[in-house]
């Protein structure tokens, strides 16, 4: 989603809202909630834990001693505390570091179309650490350093839960490609 | 011609946005007014408890002989400079033992109020 805001009025915006200006608030979340609501969906596969890490990462844009530094565009600040977020809720349920896939991820997204909700299906088939390692690495860009450095682990373990798990989805996909044949 | 892995990130960049429910944002709003809510009594309590601790004092205090005021500094300014000077300390304790929002903004706020000029936390 494109934001029609320039970056420097955010800064703005976002003074405005810790003190307590709903219009500015509501602004903010309009430009970015469904990005960050996304973000932290793709890496739990929860809505009701995607939830709660979007209210924590707009809570914690809120404060006053935040992290966020003027100027800087504020969508990948959120991106990162929601991202750390999730990270954290991951390495809180241990066992969700050892688990296969599991069911709560059945929410399917509305509207999309046979390609994206099969790539949508290809993810939840991926157990919550490694598809959190996948989706970070891929799509956001973050490195197998940062990755590691987040997971307390060396970059080779990083590495090797990237690779092992781009291989299976892409064995996946080449398997539901030859099916629909 | 696709290879394997461009076909699989084509897949995933293809994935649409989420919408959050219509009441998360709701939620947030609300959660964030408590919060100022709470941030503003306590910044009233500080600033109750720095003045009582400022003001009692002087009160019972007897009067003091009439002597010539330090060049441009009034004794209630100075008794003030010693209350910021007492909250910067209490501040900078706070900061040092990475004290969370909640405990440092009333300390902000008292300071703001007894320099007469609205709060605003450094680096905002």
């Amino acid at each position: 989603m494109n934001s029609p805001i320039i970056a420097g009025d955010e800064p703005a915006l976002v003074r405005k809202a810790r003190w307590g200006d709903h219009a500015a608030f509501d602004e903010l979340y309009r430009l970015h909630a469904a990005a960050v609501y996304t973000l932290a969906h793709r890496l739990t596969g929860n809505p009701a834990t995607a939830e709660d890490i979007t209210q924590e990462t707009f809570l914690r844009m809120l404060q006053f001693l935040n992290g966020f530094k003027d100027g800087l565009p504020l969508r990948p600040w959120l991106k990162r505390v929601a991202a750390n977020a999730a990270i954290d809720r991951l390495r809180r349920d241990r066992h969700h570091l050892l688990d296969e896939v599991t069911e709560d991820q059945a929410h399917a997204e509305n509207g999309t179309s046979a390609s994206t909700a099969e790539a949508a299906g290809l993810l939840r088939r991926l157990p919550p650490l490694q598809r959190t390692l996948v989706w970070l690495h891929e799509m956001e860009g973050w490195t197998h350093a940062e990755l590691a450095a987040r997971f307390r682990q060396s970059p080779s373990w990083s590495k090797s839960i990237v690779s092992r798990s781009l291989a299976k989805l892409r064995d996946e996909l080449e398997t539901d490609a030859g099916h629909c044949r | 011609m696709n290879t394997p892995g461009q076909g699989l990130r084509k897949h995933l960049v293809a994935l649409p946005q989420v919408a959050p429910p219509p009441s998360l944002g709701e939620r947030i709003g609300r959660a964030h007014r408590t919060r100022l809510r709470r941030l503003r009594a306590g910044a009233v309590a500080t600033a109750l408890a720095v003045a009582c601790v400022a003001i009692v004092p002087a009160l019972q205090r007897e009067p003091a002989p009439a002597t010539p005021e330090v060049a441009g500094t009034p004794a209630i300014d100075r008794e003030k400079l010693a209350d910021v000077r007492a909250l910067d300390r209490a501040l900078q304790t706070a900061y040092e033992r990475n004290a969370s929002d909640d405990e440092i903004a009333p300390l902000w706020a008292a300071r703001a109020s007894l320099l007469g000029r609205p709060a605003s936390p450094a680096g905002i």
